[in-house]
């Protein structure tokens, strides 16, 4: 991100910010969070192997492969390398 | 009124009935869809065209029908497909550079039913970008235009969708409601749009914004329309579990029920809210007063908390959104950077590149607020709100058996007028709470003002999907709001 888009959001970013301050108006001490709307168990199914997506599916976006697995630039920067 | 369609388009229905009585063919539909569409490419509308799958899929439909099998009252039925909804082996962009050439694997539960009961998916329909915005001006492939008046936007997220119904390009189109993308822009397009009960249609293979808020709608000329789509593709799903443990619903069959012994609340805090354009009051208070001459009683309610929604959902939605786009990392599948030299510099490239400015917007708000020191004033502050907007409705419905207000606050407006972000986040007021609750909500046409049509609001109980649908129908067979053409649309 360059600066000036930086700052841009960094402005705009501010502004919400203050906006949403109102909350702070709203007295929720012993008020419970609801973080889901609808009060349903955990499901649980038969544990039987199956196949969702076969790997030649899954790998048919790959930006990049090698086989069959993702191909991603270079994890470990090994210090004794070369 | 409703004697007189206008040159309105046909509806789906209509259109069903021309079909059983072998009056035109599903080809003759998709393949007109199709040429509409293509006419219609100054609109912005769609972002891709299933040409040759669609008209096998006509073929095999009217086949079908030649066998007397046809699956449903969609059978046959060209629709359109937000490009957030995935359709297996077709491109799903979300109007984001970083899925740029992405093909799902995969097709939505809610494409599936569609296409199980017979409906032919025609294409796919712009939007903003993962869904974020509120007039399809934040879109990879550019802005779509509003068919009433193409210098305004058509609202959004689900502008493309809206727009393909207004223009008359297909009868019913999906969309997506996060905090009214259904709704908003179905009002800014004189279409009706339907936001269902939170977890009444899976959101298996819908692109994920905010989890908690998100729901899959069907966008028509009529509730009726409405009423089947959601018939059709509503009801449990094993693939996502926050489907209500449900079977599908018959909103269908209980649309002529009538308005008698029905009480409608108006909540004062939407009705004497400053801001609101004053044409958009006089017309929804005109269609509420014709819902009480048709039978309904109407009751001022209030809904205290209001003022909050806004700033509770933005605080909601974007921790969301910060969490669910965090997947876009250029490993598996989208966009990767060329420019990638290390794993951190592949994802930093990747989606600093990928994501436009909006969408990061609310990606760094989103991990903000969730952040160490600021997620108890912030996040958890807004999910305790939402408790407190849950029990305003909650209350509100022990005296009513649905709410009326307008859907927006405005009619549509220019292109490119609102560039103050949140300018553009106070335009949801009146759409938010119904996501922050879970309750469902339906948009439908009810006046103009200088040419550009005012949308009503009814939300109904949790649950209770074909209430609002209901009256949206009788209010329908009333009156000739949703029989109106954009102009130029005339066929």
């Amino acid at each position: 991100m360059g600066e000036a888009e930086r700052e841009k959001l960094i402005a705009e970013l501010e502004i919400f910010l203050d906006y949403v301050d109102q909350l702070e108006a709203l007295q929720t001490d012993d008020v419970d969070p609801t973080y889901h709307v609808t009060s349903l168990e955990t499901p649980m199914r038969s544990d039987l192997p199956g196949l969702p997506l076969s790997s030649e599916c899954a790998l048919g976006n790959a930006p990049d492969r090698r086989g069959s697995a993702f191909a991603v630039p270079k994890v470990i920067e090994a210090d004794d390398e070369g | 009124m409703r004697d007189d369609p206008g040159n309105r388009p046909p509806t789906a229905m209509e259109l069903q009935n021309m079909l059983a009585e072998g009056q035109t063919t599903s080809v003759q539909l998709v393949e007109d869809a199709l040429s509409r569409a293509k006419a219609s490419e100054d609109l912005g509308i769609f972002v891709s065209l299933r040409e040759d799958s669609a008209i096998k899929e006509a073929q095999a439909s009217d086949r079908v029908r030649s066998e007397k099998k046809a699956r449903s009252r969609l059978e046959g039925i060209p629709v359109a497909i937000k490009d957030n909804i995935a359709i297996a082996g077709e491109p799903l962009s979300c109007g984001s550079k970083i899925l740029d050439g992405y093909s799902s694997p995969f097709s939505s539960t809610a494409v599936e039913r569609l296409r199980a009961f017979g409906a032919i998916p025609i294409g796919a329909t712009n939007m903003d970008e993962f869904a974020m915005g509120s007039s399809t001006e934040h879109s990879i492939h550019g802005s779509t235009l509003n068919p009433w008046q193409k210098d305004r936007v058509p609202g959004g997220s689900s502008g493309g969708s809206a727009a393909a119904v207004a223009a008359g390009v297909v009868p019913i189109a999906l969309g997506s409601d996060t905090g009214g993308s259904i709704r908003q822009p179905a009002s800014f397009c004189g279409v009706v749009g339907m936001k269902p009960t939170y977890g009444r249609i899976s959101r298996w293979g819908l692109v994920a914004f905010a989890s908690s808020l998100d729901q899959i709608g069907p966008i028509a000329h009529t509730a009726e329309d409405c009423a089947l789509v959601l018939d059709c593709i509503g009801g449990s799903d094993s693939r996502d579990s926050t489907c209500l443990p449900s079977g599908s619903t018959d909103c269908y069959g209980v649309l002529n029920a009538g308005l008698e012994n029905l009480v409608i609340g108006l909540p004062k805090e939407y009705f004497q809210s400053t801001g609101v354009d004053a044409a958009v009051l006089e017309k929804v208070y005109a269609a509420v007063k014709h819902l009480e001459e048709s039978g309904a009683e109407l009751r001022e309610i209030s809904l205290p908390h209001t003022e909050y929604a806004v700033s509770t959902y933005y605080l909601v939605a974007t921790a969301e959104a910060s969490s669910n786009l965090a997947r876009y990392d250029g490993a598996r599948y989208g966009k990767r950077s060329d420019a990638a030299r290390s794993l951190v510099g592949m994802y930093e490239g990747s989606r600093s590149e990928g994501f436009g400015e909006e969408v990061k917007r609310r990606i760094l708000l989103g991990t903000y607020v969730l952040s160490a020191g600021y997620y108890d004033a912030y996040y958890r502050k807004a999910q305790k709100v939402r408790t407190l907007l849950r029990r305003d409705f909650e209350e509100a419905f022990l005296e009513c058996d649905v709410i009326a207000t307008p859907t927006c606050p405005e009619v549509a407006f220019p292109l490119g007028s609102k560039l103050d972000p949140l300018a553009m986040y106070l335009s949801d007021v009146f759409t938010v709470s119904a996501n922050l609750v879970g309750v469902p909500g339906v948009s439908l046409p009810c006046g103009f003002k200088e040419g550009l049509p005012i949308g009503l609001q009814l939300l109904g109980q949790a649950g209770d999907d074909a209430m609002p649908l209901r009256i949206a129908h009788e209010y329908q067979k009333a009156t000739n709001f949703h029989c109106a053409v954009p102009p130029g649309m005339a066929p």
